[in-house]
């Protein structure tokens, strides 16, 4: 996962999340095996999300 | 370490003298603050431990809570007490003011208020810190003003004898609370200023959650281990730091 790009699965992921007629909400990525933060999400209005922080151990 | 560490401030420090001090308890250079509170305000200062430097801008973001003892009757050059007093009301007016009135301003003050922020503030007028400008006697008449949110204001008491209100409030980002008191001073025609400011929430943390830089270096030295449980709920690891966030586990690989 790198600033800016989102991966096919992970889109896909996203769209389950997202309810027709609300604003996207800000997501968290987080890895499922460690519990660690990887990314922060965050969709602009009329924008698909966008990665903003990548977060390193 | 990698998280949020909760710290209740005492009144004096600035919250860059706390961070040098958590910085050296804990012997981690990347430590950052979201919010500053000011040397004469106690309470809730939220400190991020390593990658949560990453997260300053969605914390800042956030609305906070304080309790507010405004003394009526003084206005100064910083809104609060420790500045130079500019007026001082006559105690025959002040001690004519009734809890009613100031009960009525308060709870009146709630809502979006086009308020004057303080001279001593890091607000930027052409390219310099107000701050910067106050303490050369250098003011420009251009103060900003600038909209202001307040609510959820609970009126907590009137003193009588030493012409104090307290208030507990909720305010947005960007909003002055002296510039609050030194507004219910002037709708009360009497001048005031924040004489006491305790932050009890930065949205999504509560001061209860929160201890001293004492209690942090104390525990720090008593650890077992190099993580932050030592600190109890003061130390809120990196993937619960924004839980209004939508949380999505994935596989690493994904």
């Amino acid at each position: 996962m790198r600033n800016g790009q989102i991966s096919k699965g992970l889109q896909a992921e996203l769209l389950r999340h997202i309810k027709l007629g609300e604003a996207p909400k800000p997501v968290r990525v987080i890895n499922s095996e460690e519990g660690r933060l990887l990314a922060l999400l965050i969709a602009q209005p009329g924008e698909f999300y966008k990665i903003r922080r990548v977060f390193v151990d | 370490m990698n998280g949020v560490l909760l710290v209740d401030k005492s009144i004096g420090p600035t919250s860059h003298d706390v961070v040098a001090k958590v910085r050296r308890a804990l012997g981690i250079r990347s430590i950052g603050h979201a919010g500053t509170l000011d040397p004469m305000a106690s309470g809730l200062l939220v400190l991020l431990v390593g990658e949560a430097t990453k997260i300053s801008d969605y914390l800042l973001n956030g609305d906070k809570a304080y309790e507010v003892v405004v003394r009526l009757g003084v206005r100064t050059d910083s809104m609060d007490m420790t500045g130079l007093i500019l007026e001082e009301a006559p105690a025959e007016t002040l001690s004519r003011l009734t809890e009613a009135e100031v009960q009525s301003a308060v709870m009146a003050m709630a809502g979006t208020l086009e308020l004057q922020v303080p001279v001593h503030s890091a607000v930027k007028v052409n390219g310099k810190k107000l701050y910067e400008f106050a303490h050369r006697g250098d003011v420009p008449e251009d103060v900003p003003v600038r909209e202001m949110s307040f609510y959820d204001i609970e009126f907590r008491g009137w003193n009588p004898v030493t012409f104090e209100a307290t208030v507990h409030l909720r305010s947005s980002k960007g909003s002055f609370i002296r510039a609050w008191g030194n507004e219910l001073g002037r709708r009360l025609g009497v001048g005031g200023s924040v004489a006491v400011l305790r932050r009890t929430e930065s949205q999504p943390f509560h001061v209860g959650q929160a201890i001293s830089v004492e209690a942090i270096q104390e525990r720090w030295e008593a650890r077992k281990s190099r993580s932050g449980e030592c600190l109890g709920s003061a130390w809120v690891e990196l993937p619960e730091a924004l839980p209004h966030f939508l949380r999505l586990e994935i596989e690493a690989r994904m």
